[in-house]
């Protein structure tokens, strides 16, 4: 049984046009990790707060099913949302500096976070995580304010702080993206390591396509508050159906040398109306993109939802990578997408 | 990096800076106001000497007053009595002005100080409840509150309660302050509900609230408009913060998300206003008294003027200055228990 369901997650903030996130459907199971990526403004974050009972006060939130360990959420209140985060869900934010007050020492906010979780008194144990994660000194460094500390040294206590209360689900929010590279890399391997050892089933964002390739076993791409594409990290990178997964992955500076191609007008202008929110920057719309929302559907070794992709896919079903090369956007010259010759992956989606 | 020493060093150096900064600020409004006195057209010692006065008893008086004295010498006299603590006489009552402001502070400090910390404390609540709840019947009240306070002139909601409550209702008193004597208690401090309560007296101190109640009445009408609608928008600036969010996702109480740590932040800039506001009391408490004839100092500032009693409306300056200042200086002092980032700039 799968740790998180989500099945038609909708989030609608007051005055929008668009849901910011319309009608998500994934699951997590236990141990497993799952990247969402998109870019910004695709709803990666709504999504995530929706996963925590974070979202504002006014924002609207509507589902079928929303499940985490088997209890149906949609019903869950203020309070038992609080209980929840308490001991089955945690979070880590994207900026490390405006996670914390600036104004209040580290140690007495982390010792509220701890107390929440009922570990008041456990305070040794997480100076000793903080050592192992190479926070030099906690006990001392702990005592000052967060401006002090540099990003890399606030998202490891962000992280131990996320971590020590054993979760079942560890939802992180582009959590090295405010970070120089060097850092990034250390904060990607310490949320590998942490997460194997407690075995938490974790949901990473990321615009980033090679942090998603680090730590991910599956990946939800996103657009416009839609789920365009999902499948295992294997398939959604070697063999994506979806346009604009094979546009991202297309404008990653491929490993072999400089041919590097930027989606077509990345102008982030409205999305439309109706229809797919895809279709003003998509080289193989077709009237009946602008009409009906397509969702994800089976398509070769990923989910994905482009009916016309689709049916271009069964055409050339013997052979998955021409297929994906024939419906690379227009403008595309992209020969290869980074490494992507080991396409037909044996893994399926989640 | 950071030692105990250093610190303790740097806050002795700090203190002693504002101290400094205190006293020029004083001394540059004795000096404007030492100033303007001698510019004003009218001539203190014909005022002194009374109007029947011929002209050789008015010189005899400016010899008194030492008003023939080079200009120079005037000021350098009277900063002399200043520390010493003589603020002349006054030519209106002829006594020592301190008397005079000695005799008057306590009635006007207890106005003060029971109006402050009502609109104070009450402004901060209802900000807090209006940026936490910002939906409701509540919210709208608060809003006409916070939008017509500021807006209506303080003599007329003075006035207009004046009319209301004790003319046509007659609930309380128009105008005065307690009276000791009729209410059966001694005179300690002159603030009746402080004697009141050191005569343990309750019909007293019922006596003192009834009294006080049209003026600081007035007084909280006009000021807690600013205080509600500060808070509101300061706590409600720190609600939108990142760290609100982080600290919901570590598992805190709601009590303490708000409370101790956007609270906290949020109290910044209410405190600097309120302590701007506490200064402006001081001498904007003038308007008050005289409509409601509460005998404080604003009374007298008020009288004084009339008379053109320049010694005693210099006094009132010189000490409703270093009020002001002496008020944002402790204002100083909380800011680093609030955001202890200030105390590594200092
Ligand atoms: N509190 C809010 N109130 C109203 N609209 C919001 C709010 N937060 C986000 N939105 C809107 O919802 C949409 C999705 O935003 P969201 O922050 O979830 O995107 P994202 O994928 O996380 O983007 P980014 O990569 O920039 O973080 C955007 O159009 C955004 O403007
Ligand atoms: S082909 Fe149509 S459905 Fe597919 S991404 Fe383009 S516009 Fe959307
Ligand atoms: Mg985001």
């Amino acid at each position: 049984m799968s740790l998180l369901v989500v099945d038609g997650l909708t989030v609608v903030y007051p005055g929008a046009g668009r849901p910011a996130v319309a009608g998500v459907s994934f699951e997590i199971e236990a141990g497993r990790t799952l990247a969402v990526v998109g870019e910004s403004g695709s709803g990666k974050t709504t999504l995530a707060l929706a996963l925590a009972g974070l979202l504002d006060r006014r924002a609207r939130r509507g589902a079928r099913r929303l499940e985490v360990n088997g209890e149906d959420l949609l019903s869950a209140g203020r309070k038992r949302w609080r209980q929840l985060r308490r001991t089955d869900i945690s979070f880590v934010f994207q900026s490390p500096v405006n996670s914390w007050n600036p104004t209040r020492t580290m140690k007495a906010q982390v010792k509220d976070g701890m107390a929440a979780s009922g570990r008041a008194g456990r305070m040794p144990e997480l100076y000793d995580l903080l050592g192992r994660v190479g926070f030099e000194d906690p006990e001392r460094r702990l005592e000052d304010l967060p401006h002090q500390l540099s990003g890399g040294m606030l998202q490891r206590v962000s992280i131990a702080v996320a971590v020590i209360r054993e979760p079942a689900l560890l939802i992180a929010d582009e959590p090295t993206s405010a970070l120089d590279s060097t850092v990034q890399s250390e904060i990607l391997a310490i949320l590998g390591e942490l997460r194997r050892e407690v075995n938490l089933a974790m949901l990473v964002i990321s615009h980033d396509l090679s942090v998603v390739s680090r730590v991910a076993d599956d990946v939800m791409v996103m657009y416009g508050g839609k789920a365009v594409e999902l499948g295992s990290r294997r398939n959604a990178l070697h063999s994506a159906v979806h346009p604009y997964t094979k546009g991202l992955l297309d404008s990653v500076p491929s490993l072999d040398g400089e041919r590097k191609t930027l989606l077509p007008s990345m102008a982030p202008g409205p999305l439309p109306a109706a229809g797919c929110p895809f279709a003003p920057r998509c080289g193989l719309a077709v009237d009946e993109c602008r009409r009906t929302e397509p969702d994800l559907a089976p398509v070769g070794a990923t989910l994905a939802a482009c009916p016309p992709a689709a049916a271009a896919s069964t055409y050339t079903s013997g052979s998955p990578s021409a297929s994906t090369r024939s419906s690379t956007p227009a403008s595309s010259t992209s020969e290869g997408s980074p490494g992507c010759s080991d396409a037909a992956g044996a893994e399926g989606p989640p | 990096m950071r030692s105990a020493k250093p610190a303790r060093f740097s806050k002795l150096a700090r203190f002693s800076k504002g101290a400094a900064w205190l006293a020029v600020v004083v001394l540059v409004a004795v000096t404007i106001t030492f100033a303007l006195s001698r510019i004003v057209p009218a001539d203190p010692a014909r005022l002194a000497a009374g109007l029947e006065a011929g002209p050789e008893q008015v010189e005899r008086v400016r010899q008194d007053l030492g008003l023939d004295d080079p200009i120079p010498v005037q000021y350098v006299r009277y900063i002399g009595g200043l520390l010493t603590g003589d603020f002349g006489d006054s030519l209106r009552t002829r006594g020592p002005i301190l008397d005079d402001v000695v005799e008057s502070l306590p009635a006007s400090l207890e106005l003060i100080a029971v109006s402050f910390s009502i609109f104070a404390v009450l402004g901060i609540v209802l900000g807090v409840v209006w940026a936490y709840w910002p939906r409701g019947v509540h919210a709208v009240l608060l809003r006409v509150v916070a939008v017509a306070g500021a807006a209506v002139p303080v003599f007329w909601v003075g006035l207009l309660l004046q009319i209301l409550l004790a003319g046509r209702l007659g609930w309380f008193p128009v105008a005065g302050n307690l009276n000791h004597e009729a209410a059966g208690i001694a005179e300690v401090t002159g603030a009746g509900l402080l004697d009141a309560l050191i005569a343990r007296s309750p019909s007293a101190m019922w006596e003192a609230a009834r009294v006080l109640f049209l003026p600081v009445m007035t007084i909280v009408i006009h000021n807690i408009a600013l205080t509600i609608a500060l808070m509101r928008s300061s706590l409600a600036d720190q609600l939108d913060q990142e760290y609100v969010r982080a600290a919901r996702a570590r598992g805190l109480s709601e009590w303490r998300v708000v409370m101790v740590d956007a609270l906290r932040n949020a109290l910044n800039p209410v405190v600097t206003m309120l302590g701007l506001q506490l200064g402006w009391l001081l001498g904007g408490v003038v308007i008050v008294e005289v409509i409601f004839s509460w005998p404080g100092i604003g009374l007298y500032a008020f009288s004084s003027f009339q008379a053109f009693d320049y010694n005693a409306i210099m006094a009132i300056t010189v000490l409703s200055t270093a009020g002001f200042v002496l008020v944002n200086a402790l204002v100083g002092l909380i800011y680093p228990r609030l955001d202890p980032r200030i105390q590594e700039g200092g």
